[in-house]
């Protein structure tokens, strides 16, 4: 022992003690006690870090091969796209004031309206295909610029073309007449 | 079961036991244990105080020795590296006990004369009576003593002082410098002496 560190008391102190060594029999079986825990140790199941890392890869393969087999027929039970119904639509206002049904123009009834009553009827639209149609058709009527149902000029030119539509077919029947 | 002892590798230096170890060979791993397994329950009951939980983190410190063995440099102190790995597994059950709250600091062995303890007097031949009793005493006040000092003050005594390591191996096994042991040996002494030399002073009750 360093002298320098104890004081002659503590020395002798410690010279008199030590550690209490455990007995023969106490001891006998612990290198068996050693072996058995390595033995537990080997034969338990081992989840480390390679474990988690395939554990994750097959997750994230699983995950993707989900993905691209299911996402597509998802995406397909969506609702039709508003977009061709909104085309036809705007084709249908191009369309509608020459071809006016003859006999009424309904003014207070937009000639649209009665063109997609048509298509409507004769297309025979799904419900959700309908619903989408009306909302398309109420989103551009209020994006319209002024009140059709008041716009007195239109309203005008509407009588005018009608006149002009009535007296055309009655022109024609004459002449086949 | 008898442990057998190889005798052929009873003979062998630690580094070439581990060497051995490291190919494969169960019987030099074996004879290590063999070696050092007294020393390591000592250790582990130094820090816990309980011969059957000593002896389950010294067992266990063996089995994580085993497992390690691949990653220990072969020029490293197997002896130092070994308890280091064995006070790191009793610190750990101490805490998992202590954290359970079923921990007692007693000590499970009996003496002879009826008293527990880790310390043991050395026979000396031609003692009296009072002599031995004295002695016994003035071993309870050190044990006592020792286990009211700062953890790691105690444990740089009692691996010093109790295991008769040397500065050097104790540095390494604690993990500090050689400086940094002798200033925790200079203190521990110092509050040893204060409560051993006036116990009626107030004591510095900085231990566990």
């Amino acid at each position: 022992m360093d002298q320098e560190e104890l004081t002659p008391e503590l020395e002798k102190l410690l010279k008199q003690v030590r550690l209490r060594e455990p007995s023969q029999e106490l001891m006998a079986d612990y290198l068996a006690g050693v072996n058995a825990k390595i033995e537990r140790r080997m034969n338990a199941p081992h989840f480390g870090f390679r474990e988690a890392v395939m554990v994750v890869g097959v997750g994230l393969i699983l995950a993707g091969l989900f993905y691209f087999l299911f996402a597509p027929s998802l995406s397909q039970e969506r609702a039709p796209e508003i977009q061709p119904v909104i085309a036809r639509h705007v084709q249908n206002d191009a369309e509608a004031i020459p071809t006016l049904p003859a006999g009424g123009s309904e003014i207070a009834s937009l000639p649209t309206v009665a063109r997609n009553d048509e298509r409507i009827q004769q297309e025979a639209l799904s419900l959700e295909e309908e619903l989408a149609l009306l909302e398309a058709f109420e989103e551009e009527l209020s994006n319209q610029e002024g009140d059709w149902l008041e716009d007195e000029e239109l309203l005008e030119e509407l009588a005018l073309l009608d006149e002009l539509e009535i007296s055309s077919a009655s022109g024609a029947q004459v002449a086949a007449i | 079961m008898s442990e057998k002892i190889n005798m052929s590798t009873t003979d062998l230096s630690d580094q070439a036991l581990v060497a051995k170890a490291r190919e494969g060979d169960k019987s030099a791993f074996d004879a290590l244990v063999l070696r050092y397994r007294a020393q390591a329950i000592l250790v582990a009951q130094g820090v816990l105080r309980n011969f059957e939980l000593a002896k389950d983190a010294s067992q266990d410190a063996f089995v994580k020795a085993y497992f390690g063995l691949k990653h220990f440099r072969e020029a490293a102190n197997f002896k130092t590296w070994l308890f280091k790995i064995v006070l790191n597994e009793a610190r750990d059950v101490y805490r998992r006990e202590k954290a359970r709250g079923l921990f007692k600091f007693q000590n499970t062995r009996e003496t002879d004369e009826g008293e527990e303890s880790v310390l043991e007097v050395i026979p000396s031949g031609g003692a009296s009576p009072r002599e031995v009793f004295e002695m016994q005493e003035t071993k309870k006040q050190l044990e006592r003593a020792i286990y009211r000092l700062p953890e790691r003050e105690r444990d740089v005594f009692i691996l010093r002082y109790l295991n008769g390591f040397a500065l050097s191996e104790a540095a390494e096994t604690l993990g500090m410098a050689v400086g940094t042991v002798k200033a925790h040996l200079a203190h521990g002494t110092g509050r040893l002496r204060t409560m051993l030399l006036a116990p009626a002073q107030p004591v510095n009750q900085a231990g566990r």
